[in-house]
C-alpha cells in the first residue's frame, strides 16, 4: 500500500502558541563591607557620700504609773506650797493695777496730727470745686500756706482763691479756720516760702502772674507783682525758686509756656523786675517722647524745677514730654529762628540732657549728693 | 505616795488662772504634767534653761546665795518656777483671769 520510498520520516514540529522559552540571564549582589568602629569609656572617679538623719530623741512624759521616788514627793510637797504661796500673792498683788500693755499700734511710723479745712463746710458751690493746689512749709516749720485752685480752666481764670495760712504750732490753732488768708484774683498753681525768711511769700498763679508778700506787715503784706511785665509769663506757673542773693530778693520761675524766668524784687519801684530769660525748645525734646511738635520752634512746657545744692548756678527742669534737662546759668547761648516778640534775650539753658521717659513729668527733686536726682512722673491718663 | 503628789498637783491645778503643771528632772524631761505633751516638752527644755542661766546668774553674784523662784510674767502668761537640786515644778498661769 505505502511505498517505503515515497514515506518520509521528517518530524514536523510546531510551535506553542502560548508556551515561550523562558529567559535566563545571570546577575550577582554583594553588600558593601560593614563598617565597625569601637570606643570605650571609663568613669575617672567616683565619690560615695551618705547622709542620715539624727535619730530624734524622743522626749515623752514619763508614764504616771513609774515608781515615785520619795525624793519626788518631798520636793513636789515644798515646791507646791512654795508655788501655792506666790499664786496667793498674785491673786492678791496690787502691783499690777492700772498697768496697761504697750499697745502695738505705736510703732505706727506716720500720725495724722491735723486736718485742716478752709471752712467748716462747703459755703458755695464755688469753694467745694477748689482744690488744694499747692502748700509750702515756712522756714520755721510752723506755718503752712495753702494755695486754692479749680481743677480745671476751660478758658481764662476767673475764680477769686484765697490763700491760706495755718500756724500748726499755736495753742489756739483751729482746723477750720486759718489764722490769716490772703485773696487772691485767680487760681493758684505755685507757693514757695523763702528759705530762710519765715515771712516772704510768692505765689504763683494759673494766669502766669507772679505775686510776692511779706506776712510780717500786718496792714498789707503785698510787696509786688508781675502783671505787668509784657514778658512775663502767659501760662500757669509750674515752679518758683528763690535765689541766695546779697540784697535784696531774687526768684526763678518756670511756666508751662517753656520759659525760665529770672526776677528782682526793687524795694524803690516796689515791683518784680526781669533780669534774664530763658526758654526751652521743642527740638530739646527727645524724640522717643512720642510728642509730633507741629513747629520745631515752639516752646516745651516746663513742669518742674530743682536747683542744685552744690552749685548754685546749676539746675534741672523737667518739662512736659517727660525730659530732664540739665541746666546752667551761665549758658549764654541764644535762641535763633524764634518768631513774634520773643526773639529778645532768650538764652537756652541746656547744657546735658539728662533722661527721657514717656509721660508728662510732674516734678523733680535734687538730692545734695552730686549728682543725684529724683524723678517723680504722672503717668498719661 | 503616788497618790500625795497627785493630789499635791491637783490643788494647784484647781487654783485660779491656772493653765497646766509641769514636774520636769535635772535632765529635762517632764515626769508629770497636766498639759499636752509638744508643749509640755517645750516648755521642760526652754525653761530648764532659763533656769540655769538665772540660777547662775544669783549665784556669780553672790555665792552664798541661791535662786528659790523664778517667775516670768509676759503679755499673756506668768510662768512660776520652783527649782531645786534634782526637780522643777513649772506652774503657768494666766493672770488675767
Amino acid at each position: 500500500m505505502f511505498k517505503a520510498s515515497e514515506v518520509s520520516f521528517d518530524a514536523i514540529g510546531f510551535k506553542s502558541c502560548w508556551k515561550g522559552k523562558s529567559k535566563l540571564a545571570e546577575n550577582g549582589t554583594q553588600c558593601e563591607p560593614l563598617k565597625v568602629a569601637e570606643h570605650e569609656t571609663q568613669t575617672i572617679g567616683h565619690d560615695e557620700k551618705e547622709s542620715q538623719t539624727d535619730p530624734e530623741r524622743e522626749v515623752t512624759v514619763a508614764a504616771p504609773d513609774a515608781a515615785v521616788k520619795p525624793s519626788l514627793v518631798a520636793f513636789v510637797v515644798r515646791a507646791a506650797a512654795l508655788v501655792l504661796g506666790e499664786l496667793e500673792r498674785a491673786d492678791k498683788s496690787r502691783a499690777f493695777d492700772g498697768y496697761q500693755l504697750i499697745e502695738e499700734d505705736d510703732d505706727q511710723p506716720v500720725r495724722r496730727l491735723f486736718t485742716l479745712r478752709l471752712g467748716a463746710k462747703p459755703a458755695d458751690k464755688s469753694q467745694s470745686s477748689m482744690q488744694v493746689a499747692c502748700l509750702s512749709w515756712s522756714s520755721t516749720g510752723s506755718v503752712v500756706a495753702v494755695g486754692y485752685g479749680a481743677s480745671e480752666h476751660e478758658s481764662w481764670c476767673e475764680h477769686s482763691t484765697t490763700l491760706a495760712l495755718w500756724n500748726v504750732n499755736r495753742k489756739d490753732l483751729n482746723v477750720n479756720q486759718p489764722y490769716n488768708k490772703l485773696e487772691l484774683r485767680s487760681c493758684v498753681s505755685y507757693v514757695r516760702f523763702h528759705p530762710s525768711e519765715p515771712s516772704m511769700l510768692a505765689v504763683g498763679m494759673v494766669t502766669g502772674e507772679m505775686q510776692l508778700y511779706n506776712l510780717s506787715r500786718e496792714d498789707d503784706p503785698f510787696l509786688g507783682s508781675t502783671a505787668a511785665v509784657i514778658q512775663g509769663h502767659r501760662e500757669p506757673i509750674s515752679a518758683l525758686h528763690w535765689l541766695a542773693r546779697s540784697a535784696g530778693y531774687g526768684l526763678v520761675s518756670a511756666s508751662r509756656d517753656g520759659k525760665l524766668l529770672v526776677w528782682k524784687y526793687s524795694e524803690a519801684k516796689q515791683q518784680l523786675q526781669l533780669t534774664k530769660k530763658f526758654q526751652l525748645m521743642a527740638d530739646q525734646l527727645p524724640r522717643a517722647a512720642g510728642r509730633r511738635a507741629g513747629r520745631a520752634d515752639s516752646e516745651a512746657g516746663l513742669t518742674a524745677l530743682a536747683f542744685s545744692h552744690d552749685n548754685p548756678d546749676q539746675f534741672l527742669l523737667g518739662s512736659e514730654g517727660g525730659g530732664i534737662f540739665l541746666c546752667s546759668f551761665a549758658s549764654e547761648v541764644p535762641i535763633t529762628a524764634v518768631t513774634g516778640d520773643r526773639v529778645e534775650g532768650l538764652l537756652n539753658p541746656v547744657n546735658l540732657h539728662v533722661r527721657a521717659a514717656p509721660g508728662p513729668g510732674a516734678d523733680a527733686a535734687m538730692l545734695p549728693v552730686p549728682p543725684q536726682y529724683l524723678r517723680v512722673g504722672r503717668l498719661r491718663q | 505616795m503616788a497618790a500625795e503628789v497627785e493630789e499635791t498637783l491637783k490643788r494647784i491645778q484647781s487654783h485660779k488662772g491656772v493653765i497646766g503643771t509641769i514636774i520636769v528632772n535635772s535632765e529635762g524631761i517632764p515626769i508629770r504634767s497636766t498639759m499636752e505633751n509638744s508643749l509640755t516638752v517645750q516648755y521642760s527644755g526652754l525653761i530648764s534653761q532659763l533656769n540655769d542661766k538665772a540660777r547662775s546668774t544669783v549665784r556669780d553674784l553672790d555665792p552664798t546665795n541661791d535662786l528659790t523662784f523664778l517667775r516670768i510674767r509676759s503679755k499673756k502668761h506668768e510662768i512660776m518656777v520652783a527649782p531645786d537640786k534634782e526637780y522643777l515644778l513649772i506652774v503657768i498661769q494666766n493672770p488675767n483671769e
